[in-house]
């Protein structure tokens, strides 16, 4: 029998209930109701006499000029100072990712001793196929929507047009174009997907996939970059800085001013003798390629995938370095979110 | 609700409420459900949608542009009621038996295993299937590229297989 067939079918039985008109017309009405009594405020306040409205804006006039002002301040001493690094790998959204998992009854991952060992493994299960199934139902799937973004009380949105990214302000009647921000040109010979934008206060993070024929400056192909903009001026962004880490990009998200990527790295084996640059996966800062360290690389052993989970983190106020990193071997074909944890399953 | 939805490239453009319930109520709800994996949260995102339609009153070029808004906006939805504080917090799911029970045309073992699939999974595996929308059409309304939906729809393909053994063709 044919899958599709299936699906349509029992989807075709499906309906949704017609008293639900009903209640729709109800908080429609409800809605221009609470709609008429906010335009009658607005009237009132046309009614106050100009003479105090033109204090009223002059004096906010002020105000927003402060605040302006200490945003760009807010923004220097952060390309100036260096961020509290150590305090973002001492916050849960990592170290969760990893360790809590360790107790649970779905995973159990393993420590590997050295590269070797590692390449071992990664050997091993090239013969192997996967026979584990993770028990979907277990995990909590979440999104977080980020294509709008509520920053300081007003709402911008994201887009990226002509590899360019458009931030844009929304309001209840109209989107007003604020920046229009060129995306970094890309390598010779490497085609980058843009799949993400995230803002948040002074920094603005485009993020997507960058492929490419062979590997470049020791990172693997595809890798996942992030492009760091600063936004100390809302009308003329800035490119501060151009991060990267192994493996295709797959999820990102802000909590508690940490950015935190996630990417599949796939490993290749061949029958070659392979070096830890072949297996392991690698950051970049601004061209600068690292491998992982040892003790940030993880086995899931219920998963015989030979595929690296690559979870990073950024302080989001700087945007700059990468705060923490860890890698699980196996750690997932699926991710799923929660605003606090992000959960591998294989 | 005993009539079915019609809706394709020849239907007019709806604009009144009761005629664009009548001809999308059905497709909204069948995503929201496939996203939500809840009756009562597809109900919610049916009537959001429904109230931002109302609210907007976006002018639409043809019906195949309103009924891609429409899903759009309940792909949308149903991610805003999903990444909710108190969703994430209390997750009440409908068995799938539950959701298509009453007739003998539902296959729940099917809708069962595409309920197991991850969320974006699942959205791409139902407009692929069952909206006959293309793996283009799918990415922008997602907001993703060809590739990642490529990807998914791969991913899930072999965890459909997976579940349903050899008993359907994926």
């Amino acid at each position: 029998m044919k899958f599709k067939d299936a699906y349509r079918r029992t989807n075709d039985s499906v309906h949704v209930r017609a008293d639900l008109l009903e209640t729709i017309r109800y908080r429609q009405a409800k809605a221009q109701i609470e709609e008429a009594e906010k335009q009658k405020k607005r009237r009132w306040w046309i009614a106050i006499p100009t003479a105090a409205s033109a204090a009223m804006l002059a004096g906010l006039a002020i105000v927003v000029g402060l605040r302006v002002g200490q945003n760009k301040d807010v923004a220097a001493t952060a390309e100036q100072a260096p961020s509290a690094l150590d305090s973002i790998v001492e916050k849960p959204i990592l170290s969760n990712a990893i360790f809590d998992t360790e107790n649970s009854d779905l995973y159990n991952f393993e420590t590997v001793d050295s590269y070797e060992t590692l390449a071992q493994r990664i050997e091993e299960r090239a013969l192997q196929s996967a026979e584990y199934v993770g028990d979907l139902h277990n995990v909590v799937a979440t999104a977080l929507n980020e294509e709008q973004t509520m920053v300081e009380g007003v709402v911008y949105s994201l887009d990226i047009e002509q590899s360019c990214l458009v931030v844009s302000v929304q309001s209840d009647e109209k989107t007003t174009e604020t920046a229009r921000v060129p995306l970094e040109p890309t390598e010779a010979g490497e085609m980058i997907v843009y799949q993400k934008q995230i803002l948040s206060e002074n920094r603005l993070f485009v993020i997507g996939t960058a492929y490419a024929s062979e590997a470049k400056n020791g990172m693997h192909q595809p890798n996942t970059i992030i492009l760091t903009y600063t936004l100390a001026d809302r009308t003329e962004p800035m490119h501060i800085a151009t991060l990267r880490q192994d493996g295709e990009f797959e999820s990102a998200r802000i909590a508690d001013g940490v950015l935190t990527v996630i990417s599949y790295d796939s490993v290749t084996v061949s029958e070659e003798r392979h070096s830890p640059d072949d297996l392991c996966p690698h950051i970049a800062v601004n061209g600068q390629t690292a491998r992982l360290p040892i003790a940030d690389i993880y086995i899931n052993p219920q998963s015989s995938d030979n595929c690296f989970t690559v979870i990073t983190a950024i302080d989001a106020g700087s945007g700059t370095q990468f705060a923490a990193h860890k890698a699980v071997l196996g750690g997932g074909d699926l991710i799923e979110e929660e605003k606090q944890h992000p959960y591998l399953t294989p | 609700m005993e009539q079915n939805t019609q809706y394709g490239q020849q239907a007019p453009v709806n604009n009144d409420l009761d005629s664009l319930y009548v001809t999308y109520g059905d497709m909204v709800y069948r995503l929201a459900l496939v996203r939500t994996r809840s009756t009562a949260d597809a109900e919610d995102v049916v009537q959001e949608v429904f109230l931002r339609c109302l609210k907007n009153c976006p002018t639409f070029e043809s019906a195949e542009h309103q009924k891609a808004w429409l899903l759009k906006v309940t792909v949308n939805c149903s991610k805003s009621l999903l990444g909710s504080a108190f969703r994430r917090h209390a997750v009440p799911e409908d068995a799938a038996g539950e959701l298509v029970a009453d007739s003998q045309e539902a296959d729940p073992t099917v809708y069962d295993a595409v309920l197991r699939l991850p969320e974006k999974y699942r959205t791409a595996i139902h407009l692929y299937y069952y909206e006959d929308y293309a793996v283009r059409e799918i990415a922008a309304l997602m907001r993703t590229s060809e590739s990642t939906v490529k990807s998914w729809l791969h991913r899930a393909r072999g965890m459909l297989k997976e579940a349903l053994g050899g008993d359907y063709e994926v």
